[in-house]
């Protein structure tokens, strides 16, 4: 199947996409921390260790959800929810380039900020020429539909 | 493959017959059918010959098959109408900031470097 790019992707698309990556990663995380929960509960393990357990669950999320949108930015270009709703991340300047580990990281860092004022960033999406919200700006990427 | 041709010659005589075709309307008509049919749903073999048909490779991967591109089908409609949003709210949110509309070419990305 030959994928070919076209126009740049708008807020709707990217929101619904954007739900479906975070759904997979919650569910993901919240399957982990059931399992441990109840195992904890049944071994009646000590509050220091449950306190312990609680911070690395903390810090496995943050990673789990780093690890998710990078690696799959800097691979396919496409997380499962961008796959679902046929839109590509791409290099700004390279027209189909996929990201580097780096560029993915500033592009994260870009939605942490852009969320930061109410969402502010995001809605750049619907006022740019190309449809850039914070994070593209940040990490000079595009997000285009994929036509099939 | 004389046998063949012989039985649809002698099968297709009879279909043409008004007799015959009169028995069988007869038979459609008389209760003997419906007592078959009742015996038959009464019947274990039935239901498992019935039980092995929906358990056969064949059938199993049908469904999986139709199951997906009815998803695919939804999804498709998703993006389709969320394509639409997409234009929507653009077209409202520079309206509202009073932005002229997009002037940014519909064919995607530049191809030049360091644009």
């Amino acid at each position: 199947m030959t994928e070919t790019l076209g126009d740049y992707a708008g807020l709707v698309t990217r929101t619904i996409a954007f739900a479906i990556d975070a759904a997979i990663i919650n569910l993901a995380a919240a399957t982990v921390a059931v399992v441990v929960g109840l195992g904890m509960s049944v071994l009646d393990v000590p509050d220091v260790v449950v306190a312990a357990a609680v911070a690395v669950g903390g810090v496995a999320y943050v990673l789990w959800t780093v690890a998710y949108s990078t690696t799959f930015w800097s691979t396919t270009g496409q997380t499962p929810g961008s796959h679902v709703m046929r839109i590509q991340v791409v290099v700004c300047a390279q027209g189909d380039e996929r990201l580097s580990l780096r560029r993915a990281v500033t592009r994260l860092a870009g939605m942490v900020l852009a969320a930061v004022p109410f969402f502010a960033g995001f809605l750049l999406i619907a006022i740019d020429d190309r449809r850039r919200g914070l994070q593209d700006r940040l990490a000079r990427t595009l997000v285009l539909y994929v036509a099939t | 493959m004389l046998h063949e041709a012989l039985a649809a010659k002698v099968l297709d005589q009879a279909a043409r017959n008004p007799e015959f075709q009169q028995m069988v309307a007869s038979l459609f008509e008389s209760h003997l059918l419906d007592e078959v049919v009742a015996r038959l749903l009464q019947s274990d073999e039935l239901w498992r010959v019935v039980d092995e048909v929906a358990r056969s490779p064949a059938v199993t991967e049908a469904i999986t098959q139709q199951s997906f591109s009815f998803a695919d089908q939804v999804a498709g409609q998703v993006r389709d109408r969320s394509r639409s949003a997409d234009a929507l709210v653009e077209q409202t949110t520079r309206r509202l900031l009073r932005r002229r509309p997009r002037t940014e070419p519909l064919a995607g990305p530049p191809t030049n470097p360091g644009a």
